[in-house]
């Protein structure tokens, strides 16, 4: 079964893929909306057709008649599903880097034509992140869709389903828009407890202790640009105006977190290893570096160079006609 | 971020309980009371769930519930299964099903019952009146449905309202056209005619003070169409049933007038009795809209001789259906008005079943009759002698008293006061105790022409009963008894008859003055028969006729090309609609010209990307077609100008040079 099912569905989606490209922004019109009845339409079909018996059973026109009432409502409501998505324009914003196992976020912008109007609409890649939308009153609407970030590297979401049961419930109508939006998934952060950072060691050979890192030193005047983590806010509050707490332990410390030091551990694991050091860092003021079989992350800090470093992770071993993106 | 939501909206469901509550109030009649009383308790109980003060009954509850209603029903139908008990099982899952609901889903379900229950309220009531009052309910249900494919976010009560009416309205077309082109299969199967359904009429047996209080309702009896000549009022004699039994009261129909086999179905070849009818005259043709009145006979005039399909007559002229009349139906009569039945004589049995009478009843009458006799010579004299007797002192009334066992004797010799059922049995009795065979006809007389439109209304207040004679060499002839005391009855109609009568003028709806009232009565009544006539009496024959007007013929091709223009035509319509609503919108007249101009140059492979500003894109299409050149760099100036420079005066040349632009 499983040998002929998948070839038709490949087929088809093939056939789908030509008929809606890739692209930045995608207008759906009549060629890529697909309309059937719902298996409640199926159901009220059913229902016309009892009711059909009844009339014709006690001879009564009033009851055809409302038969086919009915019956012109279901065919109606399939050009107004039809109508609801026919029209829409929807383009990629943005997205939202994510780690493994945490949900990506991309931005849409949705916007119709100047007097038609769209109900209940609902889109989203995949099951149970769906999200429901309305042009009525406002021309566009930015939504934020998740995707579910399964796998380190570029996240390119696949095919984006747009569907509506408007207006009876008994047609549905939908289209597949393949939207050009990435977003970079980062490795899962964990730290394996058996591999103290003190292993890692730095180059400037001063011992780095867990316990340095929570060593509060004291206060210095703000400086534009410093993390906001590190700004003394128990202290602003008071009206003391803007300090900076200051840590000790990595005030001038300069860490070079090594994959090759990690040995014992399978690739996936050094990787979420030196993802959580990486955040870890970020916290801090200390200046870090990236050494990786293929690339090296000179020393740096800031969020700049943390999403440089984040993305060597999350590219790490990834073909590099992929690592470009688009 | 859940794209099924877990509660009803609040808009839904106040839907939802509206529709309920439009779908159960045709019913109310005959559906039992206490199920109101269920649909408040359930009611209130989904509202307290989606106030969130309750929960959902547990499947114990609903099933009590489910117990309750199944008891109820069978008590309060006796155990009996007929489409009564079907509808109210109907209405009970309708109303239960709303503990049920919690999502979206149910509600269409919900919406399903709701339609077919919407349904069976027209087996109820059919005219005008429920017509639009069963659209309203289907409204108010579609209404529900569309509110809960609404989000609640940017609800509107009217919007819902209005794209409700916009999609049944567009519905309409489709269904007027499946309507008329869509074949009547007929019934599947027969259903048991419902026993009792309240209706006034013609009963099957006649007793004094029947037809008198039956004169008094105002409810239409049936309506006729004349498609030859009118005959004159007093030859309007509608033939109901023949009653030839008596038992010194009541009249009935002999034993032998009931036998089924007797009657000559339309698809049997025609019976031998069938050749003793002489047809005189001219033909009458005519159509009549019956009533449903739960019986199986129809109505028609003397002498019958065709008749519409699914027709028997019987020896009498009784025409009859196989099946009560529980629906308005129309059927088509041709009869000759002058005609000589039986003239060669009757059959022994048939003279014994026309003279007979209780020996016993009516004493003095039998007496005075036999005296009567003594002194006449021939059976005219007599039955002039009779007729003398009712001109000299009787009076017709609509409040004759009240008569005791021996009523033909009471009436014609104390009270001589009466109605026609009065006339009628007392005429026939007479004459049968002289020997002379006779029988009492019922039925109605008369009618009243409605003054818009061409055809004729018999109401209940037209009963009437009179007799027919059997004379030697004539056959069978109609006297009419109660034209020698009131020949007005006959010749202008009951009500100016009873114009004396206060106890009718009490009872008539309207007064004697043909006033606004009457007019307003008349005009319903053509606008019910016009509804009747097209829309409930529309059956085959109707379609046949529609169709060789319209279509020009029945074939099945033409019902296809029908229906398919029909729903082309729509389906344009709203494409246009949609298409006109998604036109481009242009900020000014000028992008109008520069979005075609962008468009021939995409065609030819060089589409302006997006945000590409008008003086690089001219670049771009110059450096890879240099014989656009020209063109190009004016169409461009023209555009800059007009955007950048505010130099509207240059639209025009725009316009120009774009059309004139050869790709």
């Amino acid at each position: 079964m499983q040998a002929i099912k998948q070839p038709i569905q490949n087929g088809f989606r093939r056939w789908i893929e030509r008929r809606s490209p890739r692209a930045d922004e995608v207008l759906l019109r009549h060629k890529t909306i697909y309309v059937l009845p719902t298996r409640q339409g199926v159901g009220f079909m059913v229902m016309l057709l009892l009711l059909w018996v009844l009339g014709t059973n006690y001879q009564n026109n009033l009851i055809l008649g409302l038969v086919f009432l009915l019956i012109g409502l279901v065919f109606v409501s399939v050009v107004h599903a039809f109508r609801n998505l026919s029209g829409l324009r929807l383009k990629g914003l943005r997205g939202t880097p994510a780690f493994v196992g945490d949900l990506a976020e991309f931005e849409l912008l949705i916007s119709r034509a100047p007097s038609a109007r769209h109900e209940s609409i609902s889109l989203g890649w995949e099951e149970g992140l769906f999200c429901e939308l309305d042009l009525i009153d406002h021309s566009e609407a930015r939504v934020t869709l998740s995707h579910r970030a399964r796998r380190r590297g570029w996240l390119r979401p696949e095919r984006l389903l747009i569907e509506s049961h408007f207006p009876l419930g008994l047609i549905r109508a939908w289209s597949w828009a393949y939207l050009d939006v990435q977003t970079l998934v980062y490795p899962k952060p964990c730290s394996s407890k058996e591999i103290p950072l003190a292993h890692m060691t730095t180059d400037s050979g001063e011992r780095l202790s867990r316990e340095n890192q929570e060593e509060f030193q004291g206060f210095r005047a703000y400086q534009e640009g410093a993390p906001l983590t590190h700004v003394a806010w128990k202290l602003y509050a008071r009206g003391a105006g803007m300090h900076l707490k200051e840590y000790m332990g990595f005030q001038s410390e300069q860490v070079w977190l090594d994959w090759h030091r990690l040995a014992g551990l399978d690739q996936e694991s050094r990787l979420s290893q030196l993802c959580y050091w990486v955040l870890e860092f970020g916290k801090t003021t200390a200046e870090y570096g990236l050494r990786l079989p293929s690339v090296v992350v000179p020393l740096g800090r800031g969020a700049d160079h943390q999403r440089r470093v984040l993305k060597e992770l999350a590219l790490y071993g990834i073909d590099s006609d992929e690592r470009s993106g688009w | 971020m859940v794209s099924e939501s877990v509660q009803i909206p609040r808009n839904s469901l106040a839907w939802l309980l509206v529709a309920q509550i439009a779908i159960f109030l045709p019913h109310t009649g005959h559906a039992p009371l206490w199920l109101w009383a269920v649909w408040l308790v359930v009611a209130l109980w989904r509202w307290q769930v989606f106030r969130g003060a309750w929960s959902f009954p547990s499947g114990w509850v609903k099933l009590t519930l489910i117990v309750i209603c199944g008891a109820g029903l069978a008590f309060s139908y006796g155990g009996q299964f007929g489409m009564g008990t079907m509808v109210s099982l109907l209405l009970a899952a309708f109303m239960l099903k709303l503990l049920e609901l919690r999502r979206r889903r149910d509600i269409l379900v919900l919406c399903y019952l709701g339609y077919f229950v919407a349904g069976t309220q027209f087996l109820f009531y059919s005219n005008l009146v429920a017509a639009f009052y069963g659209l309203f309910s289907v409204v108010v249900l579609t209404a529900a449905l569309l509110a809960s494919h609404q989000s609640l976010r940017q609800y509107r009560f009217w919007r819902t309202f209005r794209l409700t009416g916009v999609l049944l309205l567009q519905a309409t077309p489709l269904m007027v056209i499946l309507f008329l082109v869509v074949p009547r299969v007929g019934a599947l199967w027969s259903v048991p005619a419902e026993a009792g359904g309240a209706s006034t009429g013609m009963s099957d047996s006649m007793s004094p003070g029947e037809i008198s209080n039956l004169a008094q309702s105002n409810a239409l009896a049936f309506r006729v169409t004349f498609e030859s000549e009118v005959p004159q009022p007093a030859e309007r004699y509608w033939r109901g049933l023949v009653f030839s039994d008596f038992d010194g009261r009541t009249w009935r129909q002999s034993h032998r007038q009931q036998l089924p086999h007797l009657v000559n179905w339309d698809d049997e070849p025609p019976a031998v009795w069938r050749d003793q009818i002489e047809r005189l005259g001219r033909p009458v043709r005519y159509e009549v809209m019956l009533e449903p009145n739960h019986e199986r006979w129809l109505y028609t005039l003397p002498a019958p001789s065709e008749w519409s399909d699914g027709i028997g007559i019987g020896p009498e002229f009784r025409l009859q259906k196989r099946q009560r009349v529980s629906q308005r139906i129309q059927y088509q009569v041709t009869s000759y008005l002058d005609y000589r039945y039986q003239r060669v004589g009757l059959a022994d049995w048939e003279r014994r079943q026309e003279v007979q009478f209780p020996s016993a009843s009516n004493p003095r009458t039998q007496e005075r009759i036999r005296e009567w006799q003594e002194e006449l010579v021939s059976d005219e004299a007599l039955i002039e002698r009779l007729l003398e007797h009712y001109r000299a002192s009787f009076h017709y009334t609509l409040q004759p008293q009240t008569l005791g066992r021996h009523s033909v004797d009471e009436f014609l010799w104390d009270t001589q006061a009466g109605f026609c059922e009065h006339f009628a049995s007392s005429f026939v009795f007479a004459l049968r105790v002289a020997g002379i065979p006779a029988r009492v006809v019922v039925g109605y007389q008369g009618g009243e022409r409605s003054t818009l439109e061409d055809y004729w209304i018999v109401r209940q207040r037209d009963a009437h009963a009179w007799a027919e004679v059997w004379l030697e060499d004539q056959g069978w002839v109609r006297f009419d008894p109660t034209t020698a005391v009131a020949p007005e009855r006959i010749e202008l109609g009951l009500n100016e008859a009873l114009a004396q009568d206060e106890a009718f003028q009490a009872s008539r709806t309207f007064g004697a003055d043909r006033g606004l009232l009457l007019q307003l009565s008349l005009r319903w009544d053509l606008l019910n028969y016009q509804w009747n006539r097209w829309v409930l009496g529309y059956d085959n024959r109707l379609q046949d006729r529609w169709m060789e007007n319209w279509l020009g013929g029945r074939d099945p091709w033409r019902v296809a090309v029908a229906i398919l223009l029909t729903g082309g035509v729509l389906v344009t319509f709203m494409v246009l609609v949609i298409l006109w609503q998604q036109r481009p919108h242009y900020r000014y007249p000028a992008d109008r010209y520069y979005a075609r101009f962008c468009a021939r140059l995409a065609r030819a492979g060089l589409s302006r990307s997006r945000g590409e500003d008008p003086r690089a894109y001219a670049h771009r299409v110059i450096a890879a077609r240099p014989d656009l050149a020209e063109p190009v760099e004016r169409i461009t100036r023209y555009y800059e100008w007009i955007i950048y420079g505010d130099d509207h005066s240059a639209l025009e040349q725009l316009r120009g040079a774009v059309k004139g632009l050869k790709v």
